[in-house]
C-alpha cells in the first residue's frame, strides 16, 4: 500500500480537487468489492482508496494534511476505514435479496441451453422475464391463509392463494404466470413477496400468537369467564380465581399454522388487571378493613 | 447467517446516513427490510452501498434500482455456480 493517499489516488499533490474527486471515483468504480465479489485484492485496494480519499477528498481535511496535521490520525487509521460487510459478502451462500431468484435455476439453466440450441440452428428467441410484486397481507391472512386479488400495471387482475402460516418476505412463485412484452418470448414467471401488516390486537410469537387481555379487578380476585379474540373469532376463556397481571393462559391450537408440522401454535392470553374506574366509600372501606387484617397477619 | 437487528436510528448512527433518506430509500423499495420496526444486517450493507453508489461512484437515481438487480442476480448466480462445482 502506498503510505501518501496522491501516491495512492494516482495524482499529483498540487491536483485539483476535482481531479482528485475523478481519480478516487474512477478507482472506486473498478475496485468497489461489490462489483468484484469474493476478490480479496480489490478489497484489499478499494480499502485503500478510500483511506486515501478521506484524507484529501476535501479542502478542509487536505490542507489539515498538507500542513501535517493529521500526520499520527492518519498513521492509525489510514487503510482502516471502520465498516462492516460489503453488500455481497452478506449475500454469498444465501443471502435475502439474492435468494428472489430462488427456483430460478432451471430457467436459467434451460434458457441458456435453449438459446445455445437456437443458436445453433440459427433461430432466437428472447429469455422470459420474471417479475416481482409486493402484497400486503392481513394478519388473519398469514396465519390462516386467504386470498387476494391483485391487479398489475396494464390491468390485468390475478389471485394469489396465501398459504396459511406465512411470514413477512415470503416469495411466492407463480411459473409462466406473467406476460411477454417482447415478440416471440416466452411469458416469464411471477414472483408475489408478502408483507404481513401488523394487527392491533395480535402479536406472532414465532408459531405463537400474544394478546393483552384486560380482566377487571374482581374478577381477578374471584375468577370468571371472559370473551378473547383469537384469529378464528372470540371464544370464552375460564380465567382461575387470584390472578396476577401479566400472568399468561394458554388457548391451545389458536396460533399460527406450522406448515412442517401440520399444526398450529397456541395462543396465550396476557392478563392485565385494571382497577375499576370509581371507587365508591363501601369499597373503599372494605380494602382498608383487609389492609388492617393483613398488616396485623403480617406482625 | 447474521441474525443482529437494528433500529431505525441505530442504522443511521452506523451508516452515517439521515433517517429520512433511508425511509426514502425503503418507499422507494430500494431496501426491502422484513419487520417494519428493524433492520438486518443485510438491509444495512444494502444502505451502505447504495450510498456508496450514489455519493462514490456518482450513479444516478434512474440506475441504482438497475444495478441492485443485475448485483443480486450475480451474487444469486454466483452461488449456483458454486453450488453446481461441487457437484461436478
Amino acid at each position: 500500500m502506498a503510505t501518501n493517499p496522491y501516491q495512492t489516488l494516482g495524482v499529483e499533490p498540487n491536483a485539483k480537487q476535482e481531479e482528485i474527486k475523478s481519480a478516487y471515483r474512477k478507482l472506486a468504480k473498478k475496485f468497489h468489492p461489490d462489483l468484484n465479489p469474493g476478490n480479496k485484492k480489490a478489497e484489499s485496494r478499494f480499502k485503500d482508496i478510500t483511506s486515501a480519499y478521506d484524507l484529501v477528498g476535501n479542502v478542509e481535511d487536505r490542507a489539515k494534511f498538507d500542513r501535517g496535521e493529521v500526520d499520527a490520525e492518519a498513521a492509525k487509521q489510514y487503510g482502516s476505514r471502520q465498516r462492516g460487510p460489503f453488500y455481497s459478502e452478506t449475500q454469498a451462500g444465501g443471502g435475502r435479496y439474492a435468494n428472489q431468484f430462488e427456483g430460478m435455476d432451471d430457467d436459467i439453466l434451460s434458457s441458456i441451453f435453449d438459446q445455445m440450441g437456437r443458436a445453433r440452428s440459427g433461430g432466437f428467441q428472447p429469455a422470459p422475464e420474471n417479475k416481482l410484486f409486493r402484497l400486503d397481507v392481513d394478519f388473519k391472512d398469514s396465519v390462516l391463509g386467504g386470498e387476494q386479488e391483485i391487479e398489475f400495471p396494464g390491468g390485468k387482475k390475478f389471485l394469489v392463494k396465501i398459504p396459511a402460516g406465512v411470514e413477512s418476505g415470503t416469495k411466492l412463485r407463480f411459473a409462466g404466470k406473467g406476460e411477454s412484452n417482447v415478440p416471440g418470448a416466452l411469458p416469464g414467471d411471477i414472483y408475489v413477496q408478502l408483507n404481513v401488516k401488523p394487527s392491533a390486537i395480535f402479536k406472532r410469537v414465532g408459531k405463537d400468537i400474544e394478546v393483552e387481555l384486560p380482566v377487571s379487578f374482581s374478577d381477578a380476585i374471584l375468577g370468571a369467564e371472559v370473551k378473547v379474540p383469537t384469529v378464528d373469532g372470540s371464544i370464552l376463556m375460564k380465567i382461575p380465581a387470584k390472578v396476577n397481571s401479566d400472568q399468561k393462559l394458554r388457548l391451545k391450537g389458536k396460533g399460527v399454522f406450522d406448515p412442517v408440522t401440520k399444526l398450529r401454535g397456541d395462543q396465550f392470553a396476557i392478563l392485565k388487571i385494571k382497577m375499576p374506574d370509581n371507587v365508591d366509600d363501601e369499597f373503599r372501606k372494605a380494602v382498608e378493613d383487609w389492609s388492617k387484617r393483613q398488616t396485623k397477619e403480617n406482625i | 447467517m447474521i441474525n443482529d437487528r437494528y433500529t431505525l436510528l441505530e442504522v443511521s448512527g452506523l451508516t452515517g446516513l439521515e433517517p429520512s433518506r433511508i425511509d426514502a430509500w425503503i418507499a422507494m423499495e430500494w431496501v426491502s427490510p422484513l419487520g417494519s420496526e428493524t433492520l438486518d444486517q443485510e438491509d444495512v450493507a444494502r444502505l451502505q452501498l447504495i450510498h456508496e453508489l450514489q455519493h462514490d461512484l456518482g450513479a444516478n437515481e434512474e440506475a441504482i434500482p438497475l444495478i441492485l438487480h443485475l448485483l443480486d442476480q450475480l451474487c444469486y448466480t454466483q452461488d449456483v455456480i458454486r453450488k453446481l462445482k461441487g457437484k461436478i
